[in-house]
């Protein structure tokens, strides 16, 4: 490279020049096109539960059964599984055991943004899986693009009291169909340092109002504490937060979407952080950060208002705390109601253009509702949950966990599971709208001024929305 | 006797026949395989992308083809003009700072004569061999300001730690990492065009009595124009591509980094987050063509003012 640089002063041949240049910008142009790997991940993959973390080998997404369907092996069919639960093995015995009739071939293709890249690539191509690990904020996209099985055809409708409300709300279409298998769940509730709040005479906080007050009166105490650390900027927490309050930002009928994104207990809300941040009351540090980590492990934080996949998490970033911790249900905005939310927790759902149906069905609604697996799922894999046998089987929510003082963890989890407001929707196109969000309240946290970032996303979502086809609704 | 020499003859024609044919060819076996490469994964996919940049995929209502809409969408794209104005304002000042200290690093690299050359060339190219998303996340946690060391320092020496990550600093910090990544980079390549310079020049300017200031400017930074136009459009296609970097930090600084901080990392969240394709294609043929505009430009203002 360095040799005709140095040699050729240039000038004497622009034609050369022109067109070694034009393919440098080919090169530019044609990358825009390609990889998004390293990106992806930190945009949409907020949800990831700590099952993420254990990511095990990248089995190339070949998924070579759309072509070649069914029957291989004398009477048997495979199917194909997309998931990034890891040591999945240990649950694809069991199935094959109880169903000598179908093999499963599963394969982990990247966990959040890499997944649904390579999943809308194979639905492209025309070879796909015929089953997916799939994200409940991401399941409305995936109906909109035509991309999943409505699986009532298979039995799914009497599977209604099978899953917990919330999570089955989640998979439900307008006229009843079904478009995935609950699978985990992530129930919030708030996770609390017993030790500091003992230190400094808090009560733990039942209301919104007593977590501000308790706020407030924590660091009037101290300096080197805050009550929380609030994450606006986190989609995922944030629509969690929304939702607890009762907003409802979109309705989705058909092709028209309303948005609001500004109703009142949005605002209200955005104004409560916000006036809390304002305050220097909370701290305001992005999640999932090497700083965050340590704000737990420090004591810097003295609670996290988290879902039920937190307990396990925390664990594994705040070791110096162990025994410190207790588990509380979330606070709420009126005394004496139980609302929660969820965040995070995932389906599978079976892919259109699958061959065998069916099958698919069959094994999805396996891994998601078998006894056995299931509580497998939950003290193997740390799932939290998606089935009501499991959330009210004494046997697993009696587990007493030594991190959180012996305290039964999961009763709490599971009682938030049962009180998840059925009514909120996600939108066909969630991880946009996420973004929005995030663009538009990153540069406000610190002021903490954080409705106007509700408008201003508003504008963005509907234009977006109009783009893309919909209808707005009003 | 006459058929021992012919045969000669005719040997040597056929082989050189041979030899002939075979060297018009050589070449194309070489670059054969990149040519396939090339071709396969470079040229279709961009004929590929240039024709959806022509089409709309909607969720509601499918694949349409809109002619030049998504072109005219991009031109009346706020955020996307933002995101290329602030990357031009950025290289700017960064392939500046950057160029100019790969230069001195080079000169100063070749006019040591011990082994210690060696050690500083190899310390000031391996950042280069530091894969960008990882020299980002250690720099990330360098700027943080709970843990990382800069506030400490800054209390050392008694003044307020500066928030690296904060919207006024975040294009320094990018800047220093982009810096750090490359400088060695583009040392190497002005190193080598160093090395080219015949030491007779230098030995007649001595003896006519010029210092080694004015053998600087006089011989040494006038020969290394070519190497510093090359390294110069580099860096500009570079610095147009700008992603790694902020994407990296964006987890750590919400509040300064943006989804369309760079015209790339827009491109790439247009593309997989939002699945419009086809707009991203449209503005991916945007950037390049301002990466061709700037680069064509820069060379044709250096050219000129020589000649």
């Amino acid at each position: 490279m360095y040799t005709s640089s140095s040699q050729s002063p240039g000038r004497r041949r622009p034609g050369k020049r022109l067109a070694a240049l034009l393919l440098t910008v080919a090169t530019v142009a044609a990358a825009c096109g390609g990889s998004g790997d390293d990106a992806s991940e930190a945009t949409t993959d907020d949800s990831s539960a700590p099952a993420a973390s254990d990511d095990i080998g990248e089995d190339t997404p070949d998924a070579t059964t759309g072509e070649e369907p069914a029957e291989s092996d004398g009477d048997k069919t495979d199917v194909t599984m997309w998931s990034r639960v890891p040591d999945l093995d240990i649950q694809i015995e069991d199935f094959e055991a109880a169903n000598p009739v179908i093999d499963i071939d599963w394969q982990n293709v990247g966990h959040g943004g890499d997944q649904y890249t390579q999943l809308r690539t194979a639905i492209q191509a025309g070879v796909v899986p015929d089953v997916a690990h799939i994200e409940y904020q991401e399941l409305p996209a995936f109906v909109a693009e035509g991309a999943l099985v409505d699986v009532t055809a298979y039995g799914a409708s009497e599977l209604a009291d099978t899953y917990a409300p919330g999570l089955w709300a989640n998979v439900s279409g307008a006229n009843g169909e079904v478009y995935g298998y609950p699978w985990d769940g992530g129930p919030m509730g708030m996770l609390y340092r017993e030790d500091i709040f003992t230190e400094f005479g808090i009560e733990v906080p039942t209301t919104w109002d007593e977590f501000a007050q308790a706020a407030v009166d924590l660091r009037e105490q101290t300096t080197d504490v805050f009550l929380t650390n609030a994450t606006p900027a986190d989609a995922g927490w944030w629509t969690a937060m929304l939702w607890q309050a009762g907003a409802r930002p979109f309705q989705i009928d058909g092709t028209t979407v309303t948005v609001d994104l500004d109703d009142e207990p949005a605002v209200r809300v955005a104004d409560y952080w916000g006036g809390l941040i304002a305050d220097g009351v909370v701290s305001a540090d992005p999640d999932f950060t090497p700083e965050w980590n340590e704000g737990f492990n420090s004591g810097k934080y003295a609670t996290w208002i988290a879902p039920a996949w937190a307990p396990s998490f925390l664990q594994g970033i705040a070791e110096d705390t162990d025994g410190l911790w207790r588990v509380a249900p979330i606070p709420q905005w009126n005394e004496g109601d139980a609302v929660s939310s969820n965040w995070g927790g995932s389906t599978l759902a079976v892919i259109e253009g699958t061959d065998t149906p069916d099958e698919a069905a069959r094994v999805a609604q396996w891994f998601t509702s078998e006894p056995e697996s299931t509580q497998l799922f939950a003290t193997e894999q740390l799932l939290f949950p998606s089935t009501n046998a499991l959330l009210n089987s004494e046997e697993y929510t009696g587990t007493e966990v030594p991190f959180y003082g012996g305290q039964k963890v999961a009763e709490i989890f599971a009682e938030a599971s049962a009180n998840v407001d059925t009514e909120f929707q996600f939108p066909p196109f969630n991880a946009t709208w996420y973004q929005f969000w995030t663009d538009a309240v990153g540069p406000r946290i610190e002021s903490g001024d954080l409705a106007p970032a509700l408008t201003e996303t508003e504008e963005r979502v509907i234009e977006f929305a109009e783009q893309q086809g919909f209808t707005i609704g009003q | 006797m006459t058929t021992v020499i012919s045969a000669p003859r005719e040997r040597t024609r056929t082989t050189s026949l041979r030899s002939r044919v075979r060297r018009a060819l050589a070449p194309y076996i070489f670059v054969g395989p990149f040519l396939v490469a090339f071709a396969l994964f470079m040229v279709l996919p961009l004929i590929s992308a240039f024709n959806n940049s022509f089409y709309a995929d909607r969720l509601v209502g499918g694949r349409v083809f809109v002619g030049f809409d998504n072109y005219r969408r991009a031109f009346d794209d706020s955020l996307f003009w933002q995101s290329a104005w602030r990357v031009i304002r950025f290289g700017v000042v960064q392939v500046i700072v950057m160029l100019t200290l790969s230069t001195m690093f080079a000169i100063g690299i070749n006019r040591m004569t011990s082994w210690v050359r060696h050690v500083y060339r190899l310390g000031i190219f391996l950042p280069f061999a530091i894969p960008s998303v990882v020299a980002a996340l250690m720099w990330g946690y360098l700027y943080s300001k709970n843990i990382g060391p800069i506030p400490d320092l800054a209390d050392a020496i008694g003044t307020p730690a500066v928030e690296l990550l904060s919207p006024s600093w975040i294009l320094f910090s990018i800047g220093n990492i982009v810096t750090w990544s490359f400088v060695g980079y583009n040392m190497i390549i002005i190193y080598a065009a160093l090395q080219t310079i015949p030491p007779s020049l230098y030995e007649a300017a001595e003896l006519d009595g010029a210092t080694k200031f004015q053998q600087t400017r006089t011989i040494t930074l006038p020969l290394l124009r070519p190497a510093l136009l090359l390294t110069t459009v580099f860096s500009i296609i570079g610095t147009l591509q700008l992603f790694a970097e902020p994407e990296t930090l964006r987890r750590l600084a919400p509040q300064s980094i943006n989804s369309s901080f760079t015209p790339n990392l827009y491109a790439l969240n247009i593309a997989f987050v939002s699945n419009d394709l086809s707009y991203a294609a449209a503005v991916s043929f945007i950037i390049g063509f301002i990466a061709f505009v700037l680069s064509y430009a820069f060379m044709f203002v250096s050219t000129k003012r020589n000649t």
